[in-house]
């Protein structure tokens, strides 16, 4: 017995010792089942354009909340509740300090959209069964994403810094700001490749990028530099024949699911009720919801006193961007409309969480005043006039609201003309701040904000927020300076 | 290879091969009959034998031929046989034996048709009686043994004192000796007080044991063994399991709050079933978990949550590094080791112990309702309006000069009025069943049982049930070979309420809790703007559906084989099985504005781990104790989930409320899989000399899958010693001090705790839908870094032990200090990576501290009192950041610090010094933009003039207690016992969001203490220290500041348990034993006046877990309940 007893032993200890020899392998280099990893994720066509698809996943998550940081600044919203939204209080009284966490966020995900595009570009040449301009429009649709970012950021921030490759933590912490001019440059020397490489609308899919999507970025990024010579020269191309845009008749038309894809859009951001939905018809539907339209809302913006009084009376674009009457989503019939007024523009019947509705980033009614503020610029009032007035004809559905060439006598008062329809036609759609700091007009035309009004009186609560010169820019997030080496990221003026 | 040569080996050993089919068949067997709770009756089998002077072997063979029966027994015995002689007709194989062994020093137990061999009691036949004393005529004494329970004790020595004459106890717990008139029997047994008894003229003698408590607690599980308490050199606390199955809660922690130093459980939400959280000495961690190892029976990385606290015998915590250095990669948050209850030998005793009672929740008093919530609300929108300008002579309603977000309703105080908080708590039922058997022979011993447990929420709809089994079998083959195993399936089933408490709770008192037009009434149903859009709190509770199903067993076998004196070895397979099932659905319950949603989720997880343990303890000379261990260990994780959700609104009906009764959101499924190993191997090494200088040194080397290829191992050495200074010679004249050791250890223990395949750059799925239809994209969610490697804990420990008065007093006390080192933490990164952060191994925390630990017994008489007290003190520090000096989270404006030399996630924000009366002031003093009278003033810390972030903001503490006490207090009395647990923790800070929903910001709820204190207007200016409460001026101006954040120190009578034993009453009336008791929780908590939370250490945005963390926030953390159960505890 006790022979056997070792003899024993031994045999468990060896077996064991076996079974452990063998395992070491899949015990300690399992390999991951459900993901894929920098390793294997690039190697075809297919999976290039997966990756492509990603950037605008990035570009996607943000624009919906992009009014926090590009409308609310503009006089033509005011924010009630701030709970939702730690942040955009600072913002909406022009107090904003470098740890604003929206800019931070703002900084995260449009960089994030960034590395996106890098990374595909970084990777485009592995895979070699392309089709015919296929890689050709990939490398366009990531430099088109890439310049739609940087275009953000230089208008946010200025100049940032300029990052055109995969970068490491330990080099991104030594990359400093490039100038507002080279950012620009690098705008312009992507939107040219993309230029080149991308479909025409015709050929691309609804809510990518086409080739007259990025003449018309081009065009509006000449504008913002005034460069009007290169502007026109785009704009030129984008109202050729090569393109088919045009205005819808209906300005309501451009805000329903029905008619998301339409003529007018030059490039729209997509998404899909229900699956990949944003969430703007919350977000600015009262609480309490609207009868028919959705069952709650967040009321995070509505409309300044500012605004409403711009509009005039029979201007169909009025009813579209503001409601006043309000029915809540419990709405019986019979029930007297509560005076309340609230944001109506991007209001679709949708679960409030997950609205279906494309966003339209880059509209021809936006080309053709950036038209006619070219023209103008380059000594054709007459020309300019009648890009004003097109927009105005389609507004009022006639030519009785059209301007005379009297009503633009300065250049001062071409500008108030300009800007007014600007606001009335893109209100809530991202452009007012960036229009009234290009054209050094924010710190006078912002002084304070007329908030909420009463049908009665109109008079409206007025609200301090004083725009100063140095505000152009909003500051550079905090948290990204002290994450860089000392020294390395230098705030703006005014923020320290 | 070498296995094929042993099988043609001579010495392969057939026999054994035999014998362990045997053993298969009878473990077989054995589960068999304990899970149908059959008892063992024989098989009514007639044999006829006719056979001459044979060996037994021989007739063993034939009945084994002739009928179902095996017997199993060892080759040795059967050499101490003489030969029979055998001639039977149909007999009874009984018979048949009792012929063969009457001559034989064998005895036999059958058990169903095993039949096991085994030698007769040893002392009698072995030791031959002394006759120095037998002048006086022999007579033999009968008797049994039992224990206080009743239940018999087999094993018992009874020794004739002075003599070597003796025998041991049956499995009945009879006995039966020869002795005289003057003799004096006894009773020994580990575990129990020893007993001795004069025989005088008696012939038959009971006994009954009682559980030698110190013996018990003298011996303490450390890890892969057991150690004497005298010899440990580390710092171990151990609690044994007397009463703690009484105290009514479904988590096994909760009845272990306050009882050990350095281990802070605090119960930061009381939702059933809830984890509570344990920090065994400090936070060493930001992103990798600090949860401790918890070991079951040996399987490491169980959850208390699998046990029921009936099973448990004691809970032992490794707390210093050097204790925790045999589990290596997991022993950085300490080691929480269980050890269950097993089978004792003896006739199977039956107990349950059931308690049945309610928790009602501790809740406020103060609500405004009626015609001073309206006045309320008057003067809080005229100030509204007043700071944005407007004209308060405008009438405050029906005006339509003053916009309606400004107006109200007066309809909000002529309506019912009901208190929300009243309407969601309940006094939940509170109800726990445990029944068990345990018993067994000498070689065969189980344990079993049942355990159903059910208690409600202090939320209405919140309920957890817990369905518990445990069987736990050791089998001893033979000298050499013994195995067991255990199996624990156990199932819970948790309802989470719909929505947490405060967005229940702050609802208007003018919405009604009843039914109105087929559903519950909105706010908007009455007044349709200015208050709430929030839907009834009772659609919420009722609408929604959550689930929480989980089945988990941990379950394990094991071999283990006595070499050879002192040397043995163990192998053991565990697996720990769970299957997790999340349902949840809500709906409107005629709500229509609430959208339905369901979504299911289901995980599974299987984890293997073998351990191989060669044990080996020799002593030398009488003087050198050697003992050491030598293990490898083998561990995999598999683990899978899917999930799925609905479209929203998109359920038929609210009828059927499973998934088949809504579309799919096609991008809502999703399914995951993962896997990780670990590959161990360790060794220790114990050498004592004369008990009094003690060493130890242990070093295990830990693989893991989870980190990079070059990374995977790493090494966790340990050393530690003591002194005994109590054996000294010169310390034998104190008689004061039973006991002074001196120890000190230092150990290096890891942290693994991140998630699968960190160190890899993935490529996740991002959504995108071109043309309308989406699409799944590809994007990469994490950088790479196969440099990614263990978090180490390196501590020291320096340790006394002092015990006086013959151990009447015993006092522990630990100084600690233990750095981590190369973090696991997602370090933030620029962005412009186009990452957010990137785990990498950077970064040093310090945790240094003081345990005490102070048993006492007070009184012995008939009068018992013991006290058992424990402080613990300690400091966190964050050492280094890895290249940043601090880094902010920032929730609600509060700001969440990591700096150097500075506690992790200290509040950090503005000192508020008083309130802004008018506008002058606000001129005159340094002010942050935009502010009004009415908003704090706040300390210009710098005194420039200015308050600006970066300058002004200062620590304002954090949520970690500075000092922790505990106090047990037993005390028991003829037939009464008593026990009384408190607890108190000081020094903790909480920032109570949840105050900014009552004190009137939301205009739901409000609390009087809250809301009446603050700023209206210069001439109504309120306390002077309470700014205005006002939504509009929450984030800039009052979440910033000190003004939330609250003192979270507290006292709490944790439990109180009195207990009457009734055995007497009821003994030979087919019981054993009874005892009826109750126990009541929470009895009492006392918390500073500044403390306005529910729950004074309520959080509800979790501890430290990531760089990201916020802890210490209470959004609304349920009250605590005061539960009071009666219980009985019976024995059969």
């Amino acid at each position: 017995m006790q022979k056997n007893k070792f003899n024993i032993t031994i045999l468990i200890l060896l077996s064991a010792a076996f079974l452990l020899g063998s395992c070491e392998k899949s015990l300690l280099r399992p390999v991951p089942e459900s993901v894929l990893t920098t390793a294997n994720a690039y190697n075809t066509a297919k999976d290039m354009d997966l990756a492509v698809l990603g950037i605008y996943n990035s570009l996607q998550s943000r624009v919906p909340k992009d009014f926090e940081l590009m409308e609310v600044p503009s006089g033509n919203v005011w924010v009630q509740y701030f709970a939702t939204a730690p942040g955009i209080d600072e913002i909406s009284t022009l107090t904003v300090s470098p740890q604003n966490d929206k800019l931070n966020s703002f900084w995260k995900t449009t960089y994030n959209g960034i590395f996106r595009a890098n990374l595909v570009l970084a990777n485009i040449d592995k895979p070699t069964d392309y089709a015919t301009s296929k890689k050709e429009q990939l490398t366009g649709e990531a430099k088109f994403l890439r310049a739609w970012f940087y275009f953000d950021l230089v208008r946010i921030f200025g100049g940032v810094p300029a990052v055109t490759t995969v970068i490491t933590a330990n080099e991104s912490r030594n990359t400093g700001r490039a100038s507002e001019q080279d950012i620009y440059a690098l705008i312009v020397a992507d939107l040219k490749d993309a230029i080149a490489g991308l479909p025409a609308p015709s050929s691309a899919d609804w809510g990518r990028a086409s080739k007259g999507a990025a003449v018309a970025l081009l065009a509006k990024v000449y504008v913002y530099l005034k460069d009007w010579n290169n502007a026109k020269t785009y704009l030129d191309e984008l109202f050729s024949g090569e393109f088919s845009y045009s205005l819808l008749t209906n300005y309501a038309d451009l805000f329903k699911v029905a008619t998301e894809k339409n003529s007018e859009a030059i490039f729209s951001v997509a998404y899909a009720a229900g699956t990949n939905g944003q969430s703007l018809t919350y977000d600015l539907a009262p609480i309490g919801g609207v009868y028919n339209v959705v069952n709650n809302g967040n009321r995070v913006i509505r409309p300044s006193w500012d605004l409403r009084k711009a509009f005039e009376e029979d201007d169909s674009r009025f009813p579209v961007t503001i409601a006043e009457d309000w029915y809540p989503f419990a709405y019986k019939q019979g029930d007297p409309a509560i005076f309340y007024p609230y944001i109506n523009k991007w209001l679709v019947p949708s679960d409030p969480a997950s609205s279906g509705l494309d966003i339209p980033v880059l509209r021809l009614a936006d080309l053709i005043l950036l038209n006619a503020e070219t023209l103008y610029n380059l000594n054709k009032p007459d020309l300019a006039l009648a890009a004003i007035n097109k927009v105005r004809e389609r507004a009022f559905g006639n030519a009785s609201h059209d301007y005379e060439l009297s009503d633009i006598a300065t250049e001062e008062i071409f500008y108030d003309k300009l800007l007014l329809e600007r606001r009335l036609e893109l209100a809530v759609e991202n452009d007012r701040w960036f229009d009234l700091v290009r054209t050094g007009r924010y710190t006078t035309v912002i002084q304070h904000i007329e908030g909420e009004y009463t049908s009665k009186t109109g008079g409206a609560t007025i609200m301090t927020m004083s725009a100063k010169p140095y505000m152009k820019y909003f500051p550079i997030p905090y948290e990204q300076i002290q994450l860089a080496a000392p020294g390395v990221l230098t705030q703006n003026e005014g923020y320290n | 290879m070498f296995l094929k040569s042993m099988r043609h080996s001579p010495f392969y050993p057939k026999r054994y091969f035999k014998k362990t089919f045997l053993i298969m068949k009878l473990t077989a067997f054995f589960l068999f009959a304990v899970c149908l709770q059959v008892s063992a009756s024989g098989y009514a089998q007639k044999i006829s034998l006719s056979q001459t002077n044979v060996s037994l072997k021989k007739i063993f063979k034939e009945i084994e031929r002739q009928s179902k029966y095996q017997f199993f027994y060892k080759d040795k015995l059967l050499k101490q046989t003489e030969s029979v002689s055998v001639n039977l007709k149909d007999a009874s194989v009984e018979e048949i034996l009792d012929l063969c062994f009457k001559e034989q020093p064998l005895s036999y137990t059958i058990l169903d048709n095993i039949i096991v061999v085994k030698a007769k009691k040893l002392y009698t036949k072995a030791i031959p009686a002394s006759t120095e004393l037998s002048n006086a005529p022999l007579s033999i004494i009968n008797g049994t043994i039992k224990d206080v329970q009743g239940n018999p004790l087999a094993g018992v020595s009874v020794i004739v004192k002075g003599t070597r004459k003796g025998t041991s106890s049956g499995t009945d717990g009879s006995f039966s000796i020869d002795a005289n008139v003057g003799d004096v029997l006894e009773f020994t047994i580990v575990g129990y007080q020893k007993k001795s008894v004069n025989v005088g003229k008696q012939t038959v003698i009971n006994v009954t044991l009682e559980v030698n408590a110190s013996d018990l607690s003298d011996i303490v599980v450390v890890g892969y063994g057991t150690q004497k308490r005298s010899s440990v050199t580390a710092a171990i606390s151990k609690i044994q399991n007397d009463n703690l199955d009484e105290v009514p809660s479904g988590r096994p922690e909760t009845a272990l709050i306050g009882r050990m130093a350095g281990v802070d459980i605090s119960q930061r939400r009381n939702i059933p079933g809830a984890a509570p959280n344990i920090s065994i000495r400090g936070t060493g961690s930001i992103s990798a978990t600090n949860n401790p190892l918890i070991v079951i029976d040996g399987f490491p990385g169980g959850d208390l949550a699998q046990l029921d606290m009936n099973d448990v015998e004691s809970i032992e915590v490794l707390k210093d590094a050097s204790s925790a250095a045999i589990y290596g990669s997991r022993g950085a948050g300490g080691v929480v080791l269980v050890t269950t209850k097993r089978g004792t030998s003896g006739k199977s005793a039956l107990n349950l112990n059931a308690y049945t009672g309610f928790a009602k929740p501790m809740v406020f008093d103060d609500w405004m309702t009626g015609e001073e919530w309206y006045n309320y609300l008057v003067k809080y929108q005229n100030r509204e309006y007043a700071w944005i300008g407007g004209d308060t002579t405008i009438p405050i309603f029906g005006d339509s000069r003053r916009p309606v977000s400004y107006q109200v309703n007066p309809l909000a105080k002529d309506l019912p009025q009901t208190i929300w908080q009243d309407e969601i708590i309940q006094t939940a039922p509170v109800q726990n069943y445990n029944l068990s058997v345990k018993g067994g022979s000498e070689n065969v011993k189980y344990y079993v049982s049942g355990t159903y447990g059910n208690e409600g929420g202090a939320v209405k709809t919140a309920k957890y049930e817990t369905y518990g089994f445990r069987a736990n079998l050791d089998v001893k083959v033979n000298k050499v070979v013994n195995f067991g195993f255990e199996l624990s399936p156990h199932f819970t089933k948790q309802r989470v309420a719909g929505s947490n408490m405060v967005s229940l709770v702050k609802y208007p008192p003018f919405v009604s809790p009843e039914k109105l037009n087929g559903k519950y009434p909105r706010t908007f149903d009455y007044i349709p703007t200015g208050h709430s859009g929030q839907a009834s709190p009772y659609t919420f509770l009722y609408g929604t559906k959550n689930y929480n199903n989980n089945f988990a067993n941990v379950g394990r076998a094991f071999v283990n084989l006595n070499l050879m004196d002192g040397l043995s070895f163990k192998t053991s397979l565990g697996t720990n099985i769970i299957y997790n099932t999340y349902n949840s659905f809500s709906g409107g319950i005629g709500d229509a504005q609430v959208t339905t949603n369901g979504s299911v989720s289901q995980s599974q997880s299987v984890n293997l781990v073998n351990e191989n343990v060669l044990s080996y303890n020799k002593t030398l000379h009488e003087v050198h104790d050697f003992s050491g261990i030598l293990g490898a260990s083998y561990q995999k994780n598999y683990s899978q989930s899917i999930g799925m959700a609905a479209t929203a609104n998109s359920f038929n009906n609210e009828i059927v409320q499973t998934l088949n009764n809504a579309i799919i959101n096609p991008s809502s499924a999703s399914q995951s899989k993962s896997q990780w190993g670990l590959i161990s191997y360790f060794a220790r090494i114990n050498y004592a000399y004369k008990d009094r200088y003690l060493f130890a040194a242990s070093f295990r080397t830990d693989g893991s899958s989870r980190f990079g290829a070059d990374n995977k191992w790493g090494d966790f050495p340990s050393v530690s010693a003591a002194w005994r200074v109590s054996k000294e010679n010169f310390m034998r004249n104190v008689a004061v001090i039973s006991e002074l050791k001196l120890r000190g250890s230092y150990g290096v223990t890891g942290n693994f705790n991140i998630g699968d395949f960190q160190y890899l750059g993935a490529v996740g799925s991002v959504l995108y839908s071109p043309n309308s239809s989406t699409v799944k994209g590809t994007a990469q969610t994490s950088i790479d870094n196969q440099n990614l490697s263990w978090e180490k804990v390196k501590g020291y420990d320096l340790g006394i032990e002092l015990g006086l008065f013959n151990n009447r007093v015993n006092l522990n006390v630990d100084y600690y200090d233990k750095r981590t080192d190369g973090m696991l933490y997602a370090v933030n990164v620029p962005a412009i990576t186009g990452f957010t952060s990137t785990i990498e191994n950077i970064g040093v925390v310090r945790n240094r501290g003081v345990d005490v630990e102070l048993y006492t017994r007070n009184l012995v008489g008939a009068f018992k009192w013991n006290t058992s007290f424990n402080v613990s003190r300690n400091k966190n520090e964050v050492v280094d950041l890895g290249g940043v000096d601090e880094r902010i989270n920032t929730l609600w404006s509060m700001g969440f610090l990591l700096r150097k030399g500075v506690p992790m996630f200290s509040y950090y924000g503005y000192k508020m010094i008083g309130v802004f009366q008018n506008d002058e002031q606000i001129s005159k003093l340094p002010h942050l933009a935009g502010t009004k009278p009415g908003n704090p003033i706040l300390l210009d810390v710098n005194d420039d003039g200015k308050i600006d972030p970066d300058n002004d903001r200062v620590i304002l503490g954090n949520a970690m207690p500075k000092v922790v006490f505990g106090m047990a207090n037993s005390f028991s009395y003829k037939k009464f016992d008593l026990s009384i647990t408190w607890q108190a923790a000081f020094g903790a800070k909480i920032f109570n969001a949840e105050n900014q929903y009552y004190e009137g910001n939301t205009l739901g709820a409000m609390r009087r203490s809250l809301a009446e204190r603050q700023w209206w207007s210069e001439s109504d200016p309120g306390d002077g220290k309470t700014p205005a409460a006002a939504l509009s001026q929450l984030f800039a101006f009052n979440t910033n500041t000190d003004f939330y954040i609250e003192d979270a120190s507290f006292f709490n009578f944790r439990n109180l348990n009195l207990g009457y034993n009734l055995s007497d009453l009821v003994k030979g009336k087919g019981f054993k034993s009874l005892r009826v008791y109750t126990s009541m929780s929470n009895l009492l908590i006392i918390k500073s006046k500044n403390n306005h939370a529910y729950n004074p250490e309520g959080t509800t945005e979790g501890s430290v877990s990531g760089i990201n963390s916020t802890p210490g926030v209470n959004f609304g953390s349920e009250p605590l309940s005061r539960i009071i159960v009666l219980g009985v505890n019976i024995g059969f």
